[in-house]
């Protein structure tokens, strides 16, 4: 199969040179764009999903999140437990929220959503949301009588740019009334609006804890919380610190980041994954219905080249991989140029990223999955190079000689 | 050299069967110059055909050096044309993408020569046939002449046992077919070599040692040729 394989080269090479460099040319690029279309979405797709993440971990669960326990509302004692998890090894931080589920009323507009409880001091060293302040001030410790809102909370006076219910525009200064679901009911001063871009994190309402002991009533502080978040030091391995907080006797639910929205970005990354791949399949079958066309037609007119060939004693694999082998070429610097096309959209789009109603994402190209589609690629091509070749010196050489 | 015994070629066309070969039986020797004639139509390029291994025949044997060509695979028979064989056709059956001299030297190439090996003989082979100038020429860019000397340089490259031509100055104007001729007979004479050529046009009778005339498939004489001097 692969003896002369300098002849199929000298033919290909020949054939490459000198049998319209135009043609070749053309082919190239429309390789190249095959290429780019199979990995750039997918790379946007990588992108949004790392967005996610980060999203998640600057706003939602920090790096380690502790829940109550199985068939347990709340975290009892959390002050000792903070305590007991501020003092474990790659821990920087940890922070208790306490959240209960209220109705914020602004003028003629009611939203229902959870009010969470925190402590500043606390929040600001396991979560990034105070970075992420659309206007007015966040919210700090003592605070009483005043509230943190989401960006999609306040919404818009035009309702209709709002995603969700919103409160109509409320702005910082308006006075929202909350009525939380034990009956309490109080006026709060809007401190300041959060904007992160995480459709989650900016639907969320932020009270002081100081304020939330106060909703709560009864004589002494509430020591319980609903969650606590931990952040990790930048080099700590969060399943070892997970294991370790567990081994410090904490019985809650610890998990890491992953491990708290695995059910939700695990369906997104399935239903990502099938997007990708339907893409990935439609430009395979473009390029082999493409490269398939072209080698059809390039060895139907060489139908009589290749007659003489055989005719002179060339073998049939020597011919037919030397189409091949034009094919490979035509492949190899497809992939080439639409690696720079790749490499220059996400130069451009890591610039200038891209904007998505969930955030701004760059595009993030896995190095597995370029080689995984390159393979996939030049096998493609290959076979659908190979067989109109193989098909036309199988012809009975008279035939192929006359052209007929 | 060549023994071909009651060779019959019958194609089907629709309903129709046409009878090309209608037992064709004949003896070649080395270093014969041998002109297949006949009119259109009578079997002399099917003939060639059989005999150089390119198409099999419905009937018959061949023996080519004691062998039994019929028997071999078709990537044997491809094999022993490439060795033994050289092929003139009456288009030249040049690649177009290659030069004069890379066009000689591909048989040479294709059996393993080393290529500074491979373009000296093609070299030499170009000059045989006053073509070494234009050795780095592609084949639009030479006369039907000069492209049919190309072709028989080629067919010489790897000293075949057999020549076989198909009409080589069907396209060629008289003086062009003359220079072709030329050259086969000088070639038969010089190297002994076996020259099978096909030919409608009958003043080439007078380059061949001896001419089979076929008519409706079937051999009608054979002639054999002297010449003086």
């Amino acid at each position: 199969m692969f003896e002369n394989l300098g002849v199929s080269v000298f033919l290909a090479a020949r054939a490459l040179q000198r049998g319209g460099r135009g043609r070749v040319l053309m082919n190239i690029i429309v390789i190249a764009f095959v290429f780019t279309n199979m990995i750039f979405l997918p790379s946007v797709i990588s992108g949004a999903v790392e967005s996610y993440n980060v999203q998640t971990i600057d706003f939602m669960t920090s790096d380690i999140v502790i829940q109550p326990r199985e068939d347990e509302r709340y975290i009892e004692d959390a002050d000792t437990l903070l305590n007991r998890i501020n003092r474990i090894p790659g821990v920087v931080r940890a922070s208790a929220r306490f959240s209960m589920p209220a109705s914020v009323d602004f003028e003629e507009n009611t939203v229902s959503i959870e009010v969470k409880a925190f402590d500043p001091r606390d929040e600001v060293e396991v979560t990034k949301i105070h970075e992420y302040m659309n206007d007015g001030n966040y919210l700090g410790s003592g605070d009483r009588d005043e509230i943190l809102l989401g960006v999609l909370v306040t919404g818009h006076e035009d309702k209709s740019k709002d995603f969700y219910d919103s409160l109509g525009g409320a702005a910082v200064g308006d006075v929202v009334t909350v009525r939380y679901a034990n009956g309490v009911v109080r006026d709060y001063r809007i401190k300041g609006i959060v904007q992160t871009k995480s459709y989650i994190a900016d639907y969320m309402a932020f009270v002081t804890a100081d304020e939330m002991d106060g909703v709560l009533g009864g004589t002494e502080p509430n020591t319980r919380a609903t969650e606590i978040l931990v952040k990790a030091t930048d080099d700590a391995d969060l399943d070892a610190l997970k294991r370790m907080i567990l081994s410090f006797g904490v019985g809650e639910e610890v998990k890491t980041w992953e491990d708290a929205t695995s059910d939700i970005v695990g369906e997104s990354v399935e239903s990502f994954n099938i997007i990708n791949n339907i893409t990935i399949i439609g430009s395979l079958i473009i390029a082999i219905v493409l490269i398939f066309i072209l080698m059809t037609i390039k060895t139907f007119n060489n139908r009589k080249q290749i007659g003489i060939l055989k005719a002179i004693g060339i073998k049939k694999s020597v011919i037919i991989n030397s189409y091949v082998m034009q094919v490979i070429f035509i492949c190899t610097f497809g992939v080439i140029l639409g690696l720079l096309i790749i490499e220059g959209m996400v130069l451009y789009f890591t610039a200038f990223p891209i904007e998505f109603p969930d955030g701004t994402v760059t595009p993030i190209v896995d190095v597995s999955m370029l080689i995984e589609n390159t393979i996939m690629l030049y096998i493609s091509s290959a076979i659908a190079g190979f067989i109109p070749a193989w098909r036309i010196t199988n012809e009975n050489i008279l035939d192929a000689m006359r052209g007929a | 050299m060549i023994s071909a015994h009651n060779l019959k070629k019958v194609y089907r066309m629709g309903l129709v069967e046409v009878h090309a070969l209608n037992g064709v039986s004949l003896d070649i020797r080395t270093g014969e110059f041998i002109g297949i004639m006949g009119s259109s139509g009578s079997g002399k390029s099917t003939l060639l055909h059989m005999l150089g291994l390119l198409d099999d025949p419905t009937e018959g044997e061949i023996m080519i050096g004691g062998q039994d060509v019929l028997e071999f695979s078709d990537s044997r028979k491809g094999r022993f044309r490439l060795n033994n064989f050289g092929f003139i056709f009456q288009d030249y059956a040049l690649v177009p993408e290659l030069t004069a001299i890379e066009n000689v030297i591909l048989p040479s190439i294709a059996r393993g020569t080393a290529l500074p090996d491979a373009y000296a003989a093609g070299c030499e082979y170009l000059d045989h046939v006053e073509l070494y100038e234009r050795r780095d020429h592609l084949p639009a860019e030479l006369s039907g002449g000069e492209q049919q000397r190309v072709a028989i340089a080629r067919a010489l490259v790897n000293s075949p046992d057999v020549l076989f031509a198909d009409e080589p100055c069907a396209n060629l104007d008289s003086e062009n077919s003359r220079v072709v001729l030329d050259l086969f007979r000088q070639i038969n004479r010089d190297f002994s070599q076996t020259v099978i050529m096909v030919s409608h046009e009958d003043w080439h009778k007078e380059y061949f040692n001896r001419v089979i005339r076929l008519r409706d498939g079937k051999i009608e004489r054979e002639e054999t040729i002297r010449h003086d001097g």
